[in-house]
């Protein structure tokens, strides 16, 4: 099949929208790893209300990568920042007129990059609550991971078996084919995603294969 | 008109090609046979095209075969000679930067747990690491399986010492040996002496799609892993594309006529890029070899700061085809695993673009891609946090 950008996401590749710093930032966030390929940094303008005022991103990656950063900051400028902690990948994704699904996890990256600039907007007021490294936290941080032929986060598609914390050490068993062709990207990017997370030493990720049916 | 830089993948079937190829659709579309008109005048034109290839590799006709794609040709070239007769797990010897039809075959193979696999480190230029090499060869290896020329960045392997190395470590082990990216850019192509199998994919010489040699010496014995009628052909079982494999001698002729001349066109060409480049834009890595240790058809740039698919589709919409190293624009997100074993880096990897020509590669092929590369790099540094300050100011 022909994987092909629709025209919205070329435009938005050609002439990015909010693209560049913000000298003097109030928050900023990097996300993504060399390994995985691609990595945005989200500078932050908070005014009164904590309105975000201004927005911009810089990205290392592909197209789809720097399409949905621009649309995404389009997306949180002049929102408050719990409104847009609100925003999901996957809308926008459906503002861009649909990626392939292949490209999904870019959509994630942009938001996580987003919600990671607010995070540290709310650590630098004193406002953030660091929440306690839990199996729900880590879950939580799971639904961001796309298995990238289908385009759906690993939880629904039902392919974490068992999520185990214990004094700073997460386990993750999934279920995948051994010779599943992604399975070494959805391993990269739980391990960057998860290494993001408070008190995490280490972590462990079991494929432990598809069950005899 | 675009600029094509791909070779390496797929070439244009040259017409004089395609107009040999066509009576054997439409009026010579028989079977080879013994005895009949229709039988014997179809087995001749297969014949004309095994004493061709012979000719090219210093073999004997009667051990070329013809395999309908790259892939089924490598992949009876390693998982045919394998049949050990023992409980004995097969042990291969390959390198760490081989195309994907040697690589993901045996990896494959490996994963199915049917062969014991080492992969052999290469150098920063990618050339094969000779006394590991010889160190990976145990008198119980089976098949040592490489390309003569690397898909990736053109590092042009050292084979008479390897076929030396393996002769002297196992005389029994079996030599295979992808030619694919050596057609028409090495002079010499006598690689049959060198070894026991000798694969080459016509697709990069502007011959027809697919269609590919597969030599094997006499006395190799090579069985499976397709069956079928051995009638043809002992290694490649079913029919044959017999257009294909007349096309494939006619692609041959023109590739040989004045080889030097195309070889020093391409090379010209090839230095153009490269230096025009990297005098264009500042902070551009060559990957692979300088010089002579490389095909005179390959460039592999990294721009550092950004990320290759991103300036393979800006090249793309100003109508200039290239191939990326970067895992964003691999089917499964993997980044090139050549460029991660030459240098263990990932933004290296992930930012790499190669540029292949052909011989019917032109100046205004290469001038067009001169023209346009420094304000993509430029847009994409200005945007990047990786890149230091001085690309934002521009």
């Amino acid at each position: 099949m022909a994987i092909k950008y629709n025209p919205k996401v070329i435009e938005h590749f050609k002439n990015p929208h909010n693209q560049g710093v913000i000298e003097n930032p109030d928050a900023e966030a990097l996300v993504g790893s060399p390994a995985c390929g691609d990595q945005i940094a989200i500078y932050l303008k908070i005014g009164p209300g904590d309105v975000i005022e201004d927005i911009k991103f810089e990205s290392f990656g592909c197209a789809s990568n720097i399409a949905t950063a621009s649309i995404v900051t389009d997306l949180a400028k002049g929102k408050s920042i719990e409104e847009a902690m609100e925003i999901k990948w996957t809308k926008a994704v459906e503002e861009l007129g649909g990626l392939p699904p292949v490209k999904y996890h870019c959509s994630v990256l942009a938001i996580d990059g987003l919600r990671a600039a607010i995070r540290d907007y709310l650590r630098k007021t004193g406002r953030l609550k660091e929440e306690e490294l839990s199996p729900d936290l880590v879950r939580e941080e799971l639904y961001h991971v796309i298995y990238p032929p289908r385009g759906v986060d690993i939880v629904s598609l039902k392919r974490v078996k068992y999520i185990g914390v214990e004094e700073g050490k997460v386990r993750i068993e999934l279920s995948f084919e051994e010779d599943d062709p992604y399975l070494n990207e959805v391993v990269q990017e739980i391990r960057e995603k998860i290494s993001e997370l408070p008190g995490v030493h280490d972590i462990e990720i079991v494929n432990q294969g598809v069950g005899e049916h | 008109m675009r600029a094509y830089f791909d070779h390496c993948r797929s070439t244009f079937v040259d017409p004089r090609v395609l107009e040999e190829m066509r009576p054997w659709w439409t009026e010579k579309y028989w079977s080879p046979a013994p005895f009949t008109y229709t039988g014997t005048t179809v087995a001749e034109a297969v014949e004309e095209s095994q004493m061709a290839f012979a000719k090219l590799i210093k073999g004997k006709p009667e051990e070329v075969h013809f395999a309908p794609s790259h892939t089924v040709a490598n992949n009876i070239a390693i998982q045919g000679p394998l049949s050990t007769g023992t409980d004995e797990l097969p042990h291969v010897v390959t390198t760490a930067v081989e195309h994907g039809t040697i690589m993901d075959t045996v990896r494959h193979m490996e994963k199915l747990g049917l062969m014991r696999v080492t992969y052999v480190p290469v150098d920063k230029n990618g050339v094969v690491d000779l006394d590991a090499l010889r160190e990976a060869i145990t008198p119980q290896t089976s098949l040592v399986s490489l390309a003569t020329v690397n898909y990736m960045v053109g590092a042009i392997q050292p084979v008479d010492q390897i076929s030396s190395i393996v002769r002297e470590r196992n005389p029994r082990a079996v030599l295979h040996f992808d030619i694919t990216w050596s057609l028409g850019r090495t002079l010499d192509h006598s690689f049959a002496p060198l070894a026991d199998i000798v694969t080459a994919s016509v697709e990069r010489i502007h011959g027809p799609k697919g269609l590919t040699m597969l030599w094997v010496r006499k006395g190799v014995n090579v069985k499976g892993p397709i069956y079928g009628s051995q009638a043809y052909s002992r290694v490649v079982p079913g029919a044959l594309d017999v257009p294909a494999i007349v096309g494939a001698r006619k692609a041959l002729e023109l590739m040989l006529d004045d080889l030097p001349g195309k070889i020093q066109h391409m090379k010209r060409l090839r230095d153009r890029l490269i230096k025009e480049t990297m005098d264009a834009v500042p902070e551009t890595l060559l990957n692979g070899p300088e010089g002579d240790l490389r095909s005179p058809s390959n460039v592999c740039l990294t721009f550092r700061y950004i990320e290759g698919e991103s300036v393979q589709m800006y090249l793309d919409m100003e109508d200039i085809t290239v191939d990326t190293g970067s895992a964003c624009a691999n089917p499964f997100l993997e980044a090139n695993h050549t460029l991660l074993a030459m240098y263990g880096d990932y933004e290296r990897a992930h930012g790499a673009i190669r540029l292949s020509l052909s011989w019917a590669s032109t100046d205004e092929e290469v001038s067009k891609f001169v023209e346009v590369i420094p304000d993509i790099v430029a847009k994409l540094r200005k945007i990047s946090p990786l890149a230091p300050k001085e690309y934002k100011e521009r």
